[in-house]
């Protein structure tokens, strides 16, 4: 079912905590339209409660959903006549009636309401929303909503949250509270009131509410916190098993306690003590309070810790760690006035320098008090009269550094300690050495999977310690030691973690060269619970590392001299990156943005590797269907050399003649849907390449198709894609555990260490260090890349050869059969007007089958993978929308080009334009108005060429697509040219569609061979095409032997399997 | 005919628990107005003194109805004082007149209801020579129980100007006190919408709509921009931090709270860690499950 889930918060009152979470959906296509003359009518596209149910399994199975609360309500939203109007991501071609401004109405809904702590597990599960990749299944009000769960998420791990005392209807309630401390908090919780959508405030009861405000989105937001917070520690932190069960508590704080955990939340104490527990809450809360004044002033309080010096010990006792107390220039920080001048300072104005700070008495002395609260040495320090230093044990300091100072400056205080204390090598951590083997040095060649040699060992400082050395410093019992001269900290927890690491880890050993590539560019960040320190490479290792990290370049490569055509500079550098990760064994992906030439850079590493190392096995290269043709086409072009084995198609070969073919040739092409049928065929034989194009058919990784590829046997592993595969983290486990088997472990230890915490909280770090783990596998260069742009040319084309699918084929054969004999019939007798019309007619009817079956029958019929052409267009705009960029398809058929935009709409789920000759002038100047200037203008504008004319502005676009051909390059560029202006600083790609083996075909080679006769004789239109002999027509028109080789049924559902 | 008003909902009781002082510099802030407006009544050292009274909490209750003030203040030796406040109210042909000029546009009472009181409000009421706010000192009568020598004393003063803080927040405590409370002014101006002329209501008129919802048509379905949002999900650097920074509770009588609740945090930690990242085996199986049937529906 397609639908949409939708949701939002719901209470009646916002002084209470008992709201629930009303969980709606909104199908696709209506279900009902009420009949009745009733005061709320039901939403026509709601779905119903089982299919909402339905739908929340998908995120979280655990529960049952089907025996939950249902709830109905009435949602105000944006309506037509009829209906609530449709949101833009579902709106089709038809639905043209929004021009008209959008009135509000109610309509019911039917859902269900889902408890705060069962909503919770729904909206953290969702994926966190980026920009580029709106999932459409989940609306935005239910985004939102996950986005603030997991705000609350993030409160409740980092235990920011206070049991309190509100009152409550003349009673005492104790509630859990959000404490919202730190203004980063606050900020990040306005932000969130200030963006949340009115979607979000537009449900309410069916009466009485209807009438009232629109819930203010702070208070909504807040209830929605301070519930979750509230349910959660109650139900988490114990709940009513830390109940005492005494029914009348001894003192106020028992009962305070006890109303913590019970779900009657008021306290059970006479009203005579209410106000008095109330006020001492009321007066502990303050302390948090920053006091404004301060934050106002010039100038705040500032405490130093000072380690004592160990030369100055005596009797083999140290001095003890001081705390200096400052007031502190807000303005100059390192202006620091000690605490003794100030009490020496009689006025109310403490001059210093050029700065005259007021009051400075009451507001150190203010700030000492607070901080007296948090820390015993400070309290005591304030018995004297004149406190300028306080006095701390070892135990004391070591306190003061982990916990005190981090407090203080939550308090407004700001905390000097010595610089050590944040330097990573103070404490304890495994020191990693990496030595590749000695044996392999001459060689200098490694495989992924050869073993390196490692060495590791305790280290504390700067230095490595010996198993005697830390037994002593463990025996110690201390948290702050010194070692050779100076301090390092070492924790309890780390010195067990220690001993641990002492017994089970061997010191040295051997690892693959995946993981000890992965150690060094710091995929783990700690071993047996001890940090990693550094990691040390032996010099051919340290070689390889600044290589793929890209710090050293690597050496440029020509041109293969049997290449055909010229590589451009930046295709040079990625042959000589994949032949340099080919010697090492490494697997490498080439993801360069569409058009920049991946297919010929991977043709010239075949040709380079067949000169340097001959001895290497064929290559087997898996491309999806529709691209089977445009590779032979490619190969034939550039390396006409090489041996090329098609395996594909009813006639393909067996077992056994597949390996002696592939023994014998320098190329094997086959398909995706082929890897995982003719397994059993191309498992066993040892492949050199393996190459993968378009390798986003193996995006989920557990599908068969993605299995059955990953047990191909290669030595070498190459993937070419044209879509940014670092944020499609499924995708990126597909693709790299394909060429490098192991190293980003399991799929399941990745989604946990990365793909959840980068999914559902878009974390940064997390992102941060999967980056660096996989760039030194992926080469992807964009066009904007300034060494990239200055080897393009402002405006370029290519030719992409589709494939016919069976259907196109017989088709295509039954209309040339019939013409042709029409014509040789007709020879004699009719004349040239007549003979004129039917070739044409003939022609027009040709390509239509080249453009898509259903356009040549007229009969309606679903376009599904019928075309070649559609098929590969699909693919090209995917990536194109991946990338964010904008497309401009043209075809001459208008009727063509709507159904290109049915398609499309369902296709990728969004909004897609379409302009024709007769769109009518205010509807074509919005369209284009849209696509040029709004946010969120659709990716892709269907033009039927005959639609251009002047004042057609789309630079936006930087792809344009030529669904067919008019078969004159001078009219057909004028055409697009006038319909388009292409900006002057953007480039832009003309991707013209042909389908391989047909009149298509034939006609581009024809120009291409004539160019300049084309031009000058050819003249306008197709008129010329009519004027030529029924024998050349014939030769012209019949489908050539690839076309039939190619054709093929099992497109695209195979992608999908 | 002078329309009836709906008799009074009753007394609107102030929050004073948000009172911070003086919130509000803002030059045409309605607290600002509202301090011009009693500017004349109070001497300097009233005011200083009400202010402290505000800052000290020594401002207990204050009740606002029609016309009408009535609060409690401890004074200097926290006595506790009784006012009574007599605030000259608009007269009903004014609220007559005032409520057509509200119901002429949805937009100010949707703004009311919001608890804003926009500009456009006072502006639309000078019009009709109608001032929300009192003229002069002859539209107060104080009362205190205090037996300070004139009646212009600093808890009058502090009753008046704590009023004033209070107004940024609930522009409903002026109207009240003017006249016509909130379910008043809501009554008023929906009779004044049913009984419009015909031809006011347009054909198929629309149920009464969350006016405010309506203003943001369109942005209906867009969230603000949260891409610099960062959400962290992990134990907090310092445990129990929050509760730490406010020290131990005097009241709780030892100091045990925070090693009672120590396991509490700990084990809301863990929750929470779990239900974020996931740690048990049958989340694998779930996470394989989930992506083919996501994948599946795409």
């Amino acid at each position: 079912m397609e639908a949409i889930l939708h949701g939002t918060w719901i209470v009646d009152d916002y002084r209470q905590l008992d709201g629930m979470f009303f969980v709606w959906a909104e199908r696709k296509a209506a279900l009902t339209q009420s009949r009745y003359q009733v005061r709320v009518r039901r939403h026509p596209y709601a779905a119903t409660t089982i299919e909402i149910a339905q739908l929340l399994s998908l995120y979280v199975p655990g529960i049952a959903w089907s025996s939950t609360e249902r709830m109905t309500r009435a949602a105000l939203l944006p309506s037509q006549a009829n209906s609530p109007q449709v949101p833009p991501w579902l709106r089709m071609p038809d639905d043209e009636a929004d021009d008209a401004a959008p009135h509000f109405a109610y309509w019911r809904l039917e859902g269900i309401g889902v408890p705060i702590l069962q909503m919770l597990e729904v909206l953290t599960a969702l994926p966190a929303i980026a920009k580029e990749q709106q999932d459409h299944h989940i609306g935005v009000d239910l985004q939102y909503w996950s986005l603030v769960a997991k705000f609350g998420l993030e409160q409740l791990a980092g235990q920011r949250y206070v049991p309190g005392l509100v009152s409550q209807d003349k009673a005492l309630e104790a509630v859990w509270l959000p404490s919202l401390g730190s203004d980063a908090d606050r900020e990040r919780l306005a932000q969130l009131a200030e963006g949340m959508p009115p979607a979000c405030s537009a449900v309410v009861r069916e009466s009485g509410e209807m009438e009232a405000a629109a819930p203010e989105p702070k208070l909504l937001l807040q209830n929605f916190i301070n519930t979750l917070i509230n349910q959660a520690v109650r139900e988490w932190g114990g709940g009513e098993a830390l109940l005492t069960g005494v029914r009348r508590p001894a003192n106020l704080t028992e009962s305070w306690w006890q109303a913590l955990w019970h779900p009657d939340r008021r306290l059970n104490v006479p009203s005579s003590e209410q106000r008095q527990l109330s006020n001492y809450y009321q007066s502990w809360q303050r302390w948090s309070l920053s006091n404004s004044d301060i934050a106002a002033s010039n100038f705040g309080v500032c405490l130093r810790l000072e380690q004592p010096d160990y030369t100055a010990a005596k009797n083999g006792e140290l001095p003890p760690w001081v705390l200096r107390y400052f007031i502190q220039s807000r303005e100059d920080p390192s202006l620091l006035v000690p605490a003794s001048d100030v009490w020496m300072e009689r006025g109310q104005v403490l001059s210093y320098l050029n700065y005259n700070f007021e009051h400075p008495q009451e507001r150190l002395l203010e700030s000492l008090g607070k901080a007296a609260r948090i820390s015993p040495a400070i309290q005591r320090s304030l018995l004297t009269s004149n406190p300028d230093h306080a006095v701390l044990s070892a135990e004391e300091a070591y306190t003061f550094l982990r916990e005190t100072a981090h407090l203080l400056e939550g308090l407004g205080i700001s905390v000097l300690v010595p610089p050590w204390w944040s330097q990573p090598d103070a404490r304890l951590h495994v020191r990693i050495s990496l030595h590749a083997p000695t044996d392999i040095h001459d060689a200098g060649m490694l495989g992924m999977n050869s073993l390196v040699q490692y060495d590791w060992q305790l280290a504390l400082g700067d230095e490595l310690i010996t198993h005697e050395e830390f037994e002593r410093l463990a025996a110690l019992k201390a948290p702050l030691v010194q070692m050779r001269g100076r301090w390092v900290l070492l924790q309890p927890d780390q010195v067990e973690a220690a001993i641990a690491f002492w017994e089970r880890q061997q010191k040295q050993g051997a690892l693959p060269l995946n993981d000890a590539l992965a150690l060094a560019l710091g995929a783990d960040e700690e071993i047996d619970g001890l940090e990693i320190g550094d990691v040390e490479l032996d010099p051919l290792l340290t070689d390889l590392f600044e290589r793929i990290t890209g710090s050293v370049p690597i050496e440029p490569l020509e041109t293969p001299p049997d290449f055909v055509g010229e590589l451009r500079p930046y295709q040079e550098r990625g042959l000589a990156w994949l032949a340099f990760m080919g010697k090492w064994g490494l697997g490498a992906c080439l993801a360069d943005d569409m058009g920049l030439g991946k297919t010929i850079q991977a043709i010239a590493l075949l040709l380079h590797v067949r000169a340097q190392l001959p001895e290497l096995p064929s290559t087997l290269l898996i491309c999806p269907t529709s691209l089977v043709g445009n590779w032979k086409r490619e190969v034939e072009r550039f390396a006409p050399h090489l041996n090329v084995v098609v395996h594909h198609g009813a006639k393909r070969a067996g077992a056994e003649e597949l390996a002696s073919l592939a023994s014998k040739a320098d190329l094997v092409i086959s398909t995706y849907g082929l890897a995982r049928r003719d397994l059993e065929s191309l498992r066993p034989i040892s492949w050199g390449h393996i190459i993968l194009d378009e390798a986003q058919n193996i995006k989920n990784p557990i599908t068969k198709q993605a299995r059955a590829i990953r047990r191909l046997q290669g030595q070498r592993r190459v993937v070419l894609t044209g879509t940014p595969i670092e944020n499609r983290l499924s995708e990126l486990w597909s693709i790299l555990s394909f060429l490098n088997p192991g190293y980003l472990g399991s799929l399941e230890a990745f989604r946990r260490a990365f793909a959840v915490p980068i999914e559902r909280f878009q974390d940064e770090e997390t992102s941060e260090r999967l980056r660096k783990l996989v760039r030194p596998f992926i080469l992807r260069r964009v066009k904007t890349d300034p060494t990239v742009i200055q080897d393009l040319p402002a405006k370029f084309e290519h030719k992409v050869y589709c494939n016919l699918t069976r259907e196109q084929v017989t088709l295509y054969e039954a209309v040339v059969q019939d013409a042709m004999r029409e014509l040789k019939e007709g020879e004699q007798r009719d004349p040239v007007l007549k003979r004129r019309g039917q070739v044409l007619a003939m022609l027009t009817r040709l390509k239509q089958i080249c453009d898509h079956p259903a356009l040549y029958l007229g009969d309606g019929s679903v376009l599904g993978a019928r075309s070649g052409k559609l098929n590969r267009l699909l693919e090209m705009l995917d990536e194109v929308l991946a990338t964010g960029e904008r497309s401009l398809v043209f075809t001459q058929y208008a009727q063509m080009g709507q159904l290109l935009q049915r398609h499309l709409v369902e296709y990728f789920r969004r909004e897609v334009l379409f302009l024709h000759g007769g769109t009518s002038q205010p509807a074509r100047e919005k369209m284009i108005m849209r696509f040029q200037e709004a946010d969120d203008a659709p990716g892709i504008f269907v033009l039927s060429l005959k639609a251009g004319g002047t004042g057609l502005n789309l630079m936006r676009a930087n792809h344009v697509f030529h669904f067919d051909r008019w078969w004159n390059p001078a009219v057909e560029n004028q055409a697009t040219d006038r319909a388009f202006r292409i900006g002057q600083s953007r480039d832009v790609q003309v991707h013209k569609l042909i389908a391989v083996g047909t009149l298509e075909d034939r006609i581009d080679m024809l120009i291409e061979s004539k160019r300049a006769l084309a031009e000058s004789v050819v003249g306008s239109g197709e008129d010329w095409l009519a004027d030529l002999s029924t024998d050349a027509l014939l030769d012209l028109v019949t489908l050539r032997a690839d076309a039939l080789e190619l054709a093929s049924d099992e497109d695209r559902e195979e992608h999908d399997a | 005919m002078p329309e009836r008003p709906t008799p009074h909902a009753g007394p609107l009781l102030l929050d004073l628990s948000k009172l911070t002082v003086p919130a509000s510099a803002a030059q045409d802030s309605w607290s600002s107005r509202w301090r011009a407006a009693i500017a004349g009544i109070f001497s300097q050292i009233a005011i200083d003194r009400a202010w402290e009274a505000i800052q000290t909490g020594r401002v207990l209750t204050i009740e606002v109805q029609d016309g009408y003030i009535a609060a409690q203040v401890q004074d200097v030796r926290l006595q506790t004082q009784q006012q009574r406040i007599e605030v000259a109210t608009l007269s009903d042909q004014e609220w007559e007149l005032a409520t057509v000029l509200l119901a002429e546009r949805a937009l100010f009472m949707a703004q009311l209801l919001n608890l804003h009181l926009p500009k456009d409000i006072e502006e639309a009421l000078d019009e009709a020579d109608i001032s929300l706010f009192p003229r002069s000192q002859a539209d107060f009568q104080l009362y205190c129980t205090c037996n300070a020598s004139e009646r212009a004393c600093e808890h009058n003063a502090a009753v008046l100007l704590a009023i004033g803080e209070c107004l940024d927040q609930d522009p409903f405590i002026l109207l009240t006190l003017r006249g016509r409370d909130r379910e008043q002014l809501t009554a008023a101006l929906s009779d004044r919408r049913s009984g419009a002329p015909a031809h006011e209501r347009a054909a198929g008129e629309q149920l009464p709509t969350l006016s405010a919802i309506e203003l943001q048509a369109q942005r209906f379905w867009k969230m603000g921009d949260m891409s610099a949002m960062q959400i962290r999900i992990a134990a907090p650097e310092v445990e129990m931090e929050s509760l730490k920074m406010l020290g131990a509770p005097e009241f709780a009588g030892d100091v045990s709270l925070l090693e009672r609740l120590a396991p509490v945090y700990q084990r809301v930690t863990q929750r929470a860690l779990e239900l974020a990242y996931g740690n048990d085996e049958t989340s694998a199986e779930n996470g394989a499950v989930l992506i083919d049937q996501v994948e599946g529906t795409s």
